[in-house]
């Protein structure tokens, strides 16, 4: 994605390929989102904050917002979008350099799934767009393998300094 | 599938390799890397993954059966089934005959993506491994 910096890229997820749901429909979800974006709240939130700031944070989430779809493949719904970009700025921002861009997919129902793979380690997060079913975490280091079910952003950015080779009870510090 | 299909099918060797195809831009990235989605059951799937067995069937007809592939992978019947000894499961390639084409069959007793998480993706993990890509975003001139 050439171009990071602008509303106009932002502006995209309201109108573009995450296309909006009328609230008749039982959509609406991306009309609020549009709402923080261009209001007064938007300069609040971490996730625009970095948008601004960081070039590869930017990258990512244009990626996001302008995922290459197949036909007729349902796009992320708002609700998963809005959870990825509550959860990722936390761990952006602390890996630094050390942030690796994750393979960006859909699950094929609106839901998105995250992968990152080093070595033998791989870590997926996978975001269901479906509201009765929790977001995990799965980690796998080569036939160990387990879920962390409604992970948060602090486990995100755990998780990503493992699979950069540091130990899962190392301290961020 | 009838339940029974597995019961009354003649069993599928292990040395026999199987084609799956890859539909969707998600299932190859761009640098010819298979990912484990294509491994991952949806719910269209009604707990079985499709495949073709490349004794019955040639290439270029899965390829043709297909609006558009992405790419065909090969996959060892026998190491499928091994999949199922890694999680302690029965993992199984059983015949499915369809009138489209010939050459159907599905892998049965995967765990599902919804109720067994972890497992899925450690499943989906295995054959990801085991498979071989052996086209992409071409067509095979013959079978």
């Amino acid at each position: 994605m050439a171009s990071v910096a602008g509303s106009a890229e932002v502006w995209g997820y309201a109108s573009g390929r995450v296309s909006p749901i009328p609230a008749a429909e039982g959509g609406g979800q991306e009309l609020n989102l549009a709402a923080l974006i261009h209001g007064h709240m938007a300069e609040e939130l971490p996730w625009i904050k970095l948008f601004h700031a960081d070039k590869s944070y930017a990258e990512f989430v244009n990626e996001v917002f302008f995922l290459s779809l197949d036909e007729e493949e349902a796009p992320p719904s708002a609700h998963v979008v809005e959870q990825l970009l509550q959860i990722t700025p936390f761990a952006k921002t602390l890996l630094a350099q050390e942030w690796s861009k994750p393979w960006i997919t859909t699950d094929g129902s609106g839901g998105l799934r995250l992968s990152w793979r080093r070595g033998a380690r791989e870590l997926r997060a996978v975001l269901l767009a479906d509201t009765q079913q929790e977001r995990y975490l799965y980690w796998q280091d080569g036939s160990e393998y387990g879920a962390i079910p409604n992970f948060g952003s602090a486990t995100l950015f755990t998780r990503l300094r493992w699979l950069n080779g540091r130990n899962i009870t190392e301290s961020a510090a | 599938m009838d339940e029974t299909l597995q019961n009354r099918q003649p069993e599928i060797p292990c040395n026999e390799v199987l084609y799956r195809a890859a539909l969707n831009k998600r299932h190859i990235t761009p640098s010819g890397e298979v990912q484990v989605d294509l491994f991952l059951l949806r719910p269209d799937d009604e707990g079985m993954l499709s495949v073709f067995r490349k004794e019955l069937v040639p290439l270029a007809t899965v390829m043709a059966h297909f609006r558009s592939t992405k790419g065909v992978v090969t996959l060892l019947t026998g190491l499928v089934r091994d999949v199922g000894s890694a999680l302690n499961r029965s993992i199984d390639v059983v015949p499915d005959e369809i009138p489209e084409i010939p050459g159907h069959a599905v892998i049965i007793g995967l765990p599902d993506r919804v109720q067994e998480q972890a497992k899925a993706e450690y499943a989906a993990s295995l054959l990801r491994d085991q498979c071989r890509l052996i086209t992409a975003n071409e067509r095979p001139q013959g079978g």
